[in-house]
């Protein structure tokens, strides 16, 4: 149990550390490869990206400007991009060039054909660092964590298991959000079989009475509505932090970790800026960018820090995002989803 | 009255484009619906090769046993606490407000009124910083006085919960319709129980409430309709109260947070929905034909005494009071607080968090300014369309003798029937399977807010019986074309009626919040579904902000329209 504290609190600190990591490197910028594309972009004008959140996309906007002029970046950021993508494209109007969402986000365009793969490498990405035949490049990781309010709870009242939030003692004092408690309950399902899983949202609902809602659970946590708010995600924790809030967190195992990309709409009416964009998210340059407006970090197999070192050694059980768990977290989430809500039994 | 081949071809001509445009606004939504649910396989669009006709919709909703075992018995509570506690609390306010000496009646008719501008979302979660049983403002301020620990005492994530909040939200419609009725009845009866020595309670309880006995039930078929309907509450307090009613499971099915909408369940959950609505106008109509009988609602003139409250001025101010604190006062002030103080608590925030920030993160933000600009063109042309249309289907119901005209009037009832999740599914589904361009602009939404023609009918309908047909008959006789008489003696005399309709209409369509969130892109996003996102994605200060601002906005239009709405109000 020591060892297990102590192992989640390492965790905490290689990820405040990822902050701090040194910004990347240029050098395919300059390419005459990109400046041919960039050219054809500036032609088109525009480029439309659509996002899971506000905070994700919203700074995409300066940042792609400050290396690439003359191209208008529109964003629209929304939980439920995925279904707005599908039945636009089944409407026949199409009108968003890159999507950013999760792998699991992903998979209902991919499943649909909607995407169209690209070549990474003139944007310096790693093929490792691709999925879906090369229609996704990633760009960032999130991690699945505990938060708590720092006035009402210590780090050593939060489970470092997430077998350990179902328990009486978190009674009308935990709360969650509809869209990612599911998401975490889903990869769970792949760590632990999808019996237990769903026996763990049972728990949730019954024993916990945890707080499902929409609404911002910082909010909630800050006034002392509730103290614990489980399945948020690291990044927003940090910055929730940085703003003053009495909030920290802890990240407990199985460590989930979910997988974020950009890719290239099939019918992306600009296509050009639609290539350029997406590669710029792929790259150094733009997680860097994205690493420092959101504090969302990379921690794939190729990134250089501390957090991604530990995730990658083998030493921590982690349920990673993949080609081929997709289609079972996908399910696996459904019916969590439909379990929390109360949709289901 | 005119008969159809009395009538030139500019009233043939606007006569058919009116009706074909209330068909096809209303029709549009149902028709929809009905073929969707009769469409699969799941996620599909009804219109998308690959789709076929099946049952298979159909037959997953009669099988699923959370509809039985928990959403329509939750959905039974739900309405009947909410209909039971909205009608003790807006008759009582609204007999105190027309037929006592109740100070101070003209603020306090436009202060309960304030629920209605506030976009619902908005109230929900002022209320649950207010009644949030571990940290709500109430809730520390109770236990505080009472020494008491742990929880509670108020749980606003609970049944009960959300069936105040529910009523507390809804009480404006219900009073609006209570207090037109109640300002019409002759005080003679009244009088004379007072003048007997009987007691403003006794006087109450023994002759107000028989008396208007049959005008309320109509009100209580509407409001039970609408509360069935509401989307909003049961998304944001029931769903952590663990409380499911039926119009959050169409939104699940449209929004299933693990896959992709499944809209032919969508339109299979919708269709008893449906069916219900339509079984209770049916009732309302039979309930207002019956009504309209009765004498205690009339014509004739009579000089308006006011009930002396005596002993009872202070239970009734207390009341009143307490309805205004919690229902708009302390929302309003949860919301300044938190624009100005963002995440601060009131007994711990310094002179230093306050900040302006939230308004100049505002005005900085694009959205904002496409929102404004959205929501009023939206809120505008919509109000404009409905006004345009219900005048006309009221014409036609008061003064052709078609037998269609029986038809228009159930037509245009049955469009408050239709609930708004409802209404946007179907504008959805029929506008990506028809490649118009209009999906996902702002002429979507206009067309989507453009089917409640319910309202601006029946004040129409109203309006039209107390304008003698001589003078329409006299401007005929004198030459003028029907268009020239409605130009020139209709729309002039039924202006105050479609101005009152016309605010009405204004204020639902700038605090929607449905049809916008399923049909809302970047390029149609208005100030209700800003409003949400920003509360959504951790940003209450600009949040509080933004609604602050559309209360600012909205309360001088209610004060300007309480003139036309004391005088004109919702004779249906």
């Amino acid at each position: 149990m020591q060892r297990a504290s102590q192992c989640a609190y390492a965790l905490c600190a290689a990820i405040g550390a990822v902050i701090l990591a040194a910004p990347a490197q240029a050098g395919w910028i300059d390419s005459p490869q990109i400046a041919q594309l960039h050219e054809a972009a500036k032609k088109e004008g525009k480029v439309v990206i659509w996002g899971t959140h506000p905070r994700e996309v919203g700074w995409i906007s300066a940042a792609f400007a400050k290396l690439f002029p003359g191209i208008e970046v529109q964003v629209l950021g929304d939980n439920d991009i995925a279904v707005k993508a599908i039945a636009e494209a089944r409407g026949g109007r199409h009108e968003v060039d890159v999507y950013w969402h999760s792998m699991t986000g992903h998979l209902p365009v991919v499943q649909r054909d909607l995407l169209v793969p690209i070549d990474w490498s003139p944007f310096a990405v790693d093929r490792r660092n691709t999925a879906f035949d090369g229609r996704m490049g990633f760009t960032s990781n999130i991690v699945y964590v505990i938060a708590y309010n720092t006035k009402a709870a210590k780090a050593s009242d939060v489970p470092t298991n997430w077998a350990g939030a179902v328990d009486e003692r978190f009674k009308g004092k935990a709360t969650a959000s509809t869209f990612l408690l599911p998401r975490l309950v889903g990869a769970l399902g792949i760590a632990w079989g999808e019996d237990r899983a769903f026996e763990f949202a049972r728990g949730l609902r019954e024993t916990t009475d945890i707080l499902l809602t929409r609404a911002p659970r910082e909010s909630l946590l800050q006034s002392g509505e509730r103290i614990f708010a489980f399945g948020e995600i690291d990044s927003q924790v940090r910055s929730f932090a940085a703003d003053g809030l009495p909030v920290a967190m802890v990240v407990p195992e199985p460590v989930v970790m979910g997988q974020f990309g950009a890719s290239v709409m099939k019918d992306a009416p600009h296509p050009n800026a639609a290539r350029l964009l997406a590669g710029f998210l792929a790259s150094a340059e733009g997680k860097d960018s994205r690493r420092q407006a959101t504090g969302q970090a990379d921690y794939g197999p190729t990134a250089d820090n501390d957090l991604a070192r530990r995730i990658h050694s083998g030493k921590l059980q982690v349920v990673f995002d993949a080609a081929d768990n997709m289609a079972a977290r996908e399910r696996l989430f459904g019916t969590a989803a439909a379990i929390l809500t109360g949709q289901s039994r | 009255m005119p008969k159809a081949n009395n009538l030139d071809w500019t009233a043939r001509l606007v006569i058919v484009a009116g009706v074909g445009a209330a068909i096809y606004l209303i029709g549009v939504p149902l028709t929809m619906l009905a073929f969707a649910a009769l469409r699969g396989p799941a996620d599909f669009l009804p219109l998308e090769p690959g789709a076929r006709w099946t049952f298979e919709n159909i037959h997953a909703l009669l099988a699923d046993p959370v509809i039985y075992t928990r959403i329509l018995p939750d959905t039974f509570v739900f309405v009947a606490g909410t209909v039971a506690l909205v009608f003790c609390i807006a008759f009582v306010l609204a007999w105190l407000v027309e037929r006592t000496d109740l100070p101070a009646r003209e603020t306090w008719f436009s202060l309960i009124l304030f629920p209605l501008l506030v976009p619902t979302p908005v109230l929900a979660i002022a209320w649950i910083l207010l009644m949030g049983p571990n940290a709500g403002w109430f809730n520390v301020a109770i236990r505080a006085l009472l020494g008491l620990d742990g929880q509670g005492p108020i749980n606003v994530f609970s049944m009960p919960g959300l069936i105040v909040c529910q009523a507390l939200a809804s009480t404006p419609y219900v009073f609006l319709l209570l207090s037109a009725t109640l300002r019409s009845m002759d005080p003679s009866l009244e009088e004379a129980s007072g003048a007997s020595g009987a007691s403003p309670l006794s006087t109450f309880r023994r002759i107000t409430l028989p008396v208007l006995l049959p005008g309320l039930l109509a009100p209580a078929v509407l409001i039970t309709l609408i509360t069935a309907e509401q989307f909003e509450l049961p998304l944001i307090i029931g769903l952590p109260a663990k409380v499911t009613v039926f119009s959050y499971r169409i939104y699940f099915e449209l929004n299933p947070l693990g896959s992709l909408p499944n809209y032919g369940a969508a339109a299979a959950l919708s269709l008893p929905f449906v069916a219900f609505g339509i079984t209770l106008l049916m009732i309302y109509n039979r309930l207002i034909r019956r009504a309209e009988r009765y004498v205690t609602v009339t014509g004739k003139a009579f000089r308006q005494r006011r009930l002396p409250l005596r002993a009872w001025r202070i239970p009734a101010l207390a009341f009143t009071t307490l309805y205004v604190a919690v229902a708009a006062l302390c929302p309003a002030a949860v919301l300044l607080w938190t624009s100005f103080f963002g995440y601060a608590l009131p007994l711990s925030a310094t002179a230093k968090d306050f900040s302006l920030g939230a308004y100049q993160h505002l005005f900085a933000n694009r959205a904002f300014w496409i929102g404004l600009e959205n929501t009023l063109v939206v809120a505008t042309l919509s109000a404009l369309i409905v006004t345009a249309i219900g005048a006309l289907l009221g014409w036609i119901i008061t003064r052709s003798r078609s037998r269609w005209r029986h038809l228009l009037d159930f037509l245009s009832v049955m469009s408050v029937g239709i609930p708004a999740v409802i209404a946007g599914l179907g504008v959805m589904i029929f506008y990506l399977s028809l490649p118009i361009g209009l999906y996902g602009t702002v002429w979507i939404l206009v067309v989507a807010y453009s089917f409640r023609f319910a309202t601006t009918t029946r004040l129409a309908r109203a309006g039209f019986m107390q304008i003698h047909q001589e003078l329409e008959e006299a401007s005929a006789t004198s030459g003028a074309r029907w268009l020239a008489t409605q130009r020139r003696i209709l729309i002039p005399l039924m202006r105050p009626v479609l101005i009152s309709g016309f605010v009405l209409l204004f204020i639902v369509g700038v605090r929607e919040f449905t049809i916008p969130l399923v049909l809302f892109s970047q390029d149609n996003v208005v100030l209700s579904v800003l409003l949400w996102q920003l509360f959504q994605y951790g940003q209450p200060a600009p949040a509080a902000a933004l609604a602050s601002l559309i209360i600012a906005v909205a309360l001088p239009v209610v004060i300007v329209a309480r003139r036309y709405l004391t005088a004109r109000t919702i004779a249906g």
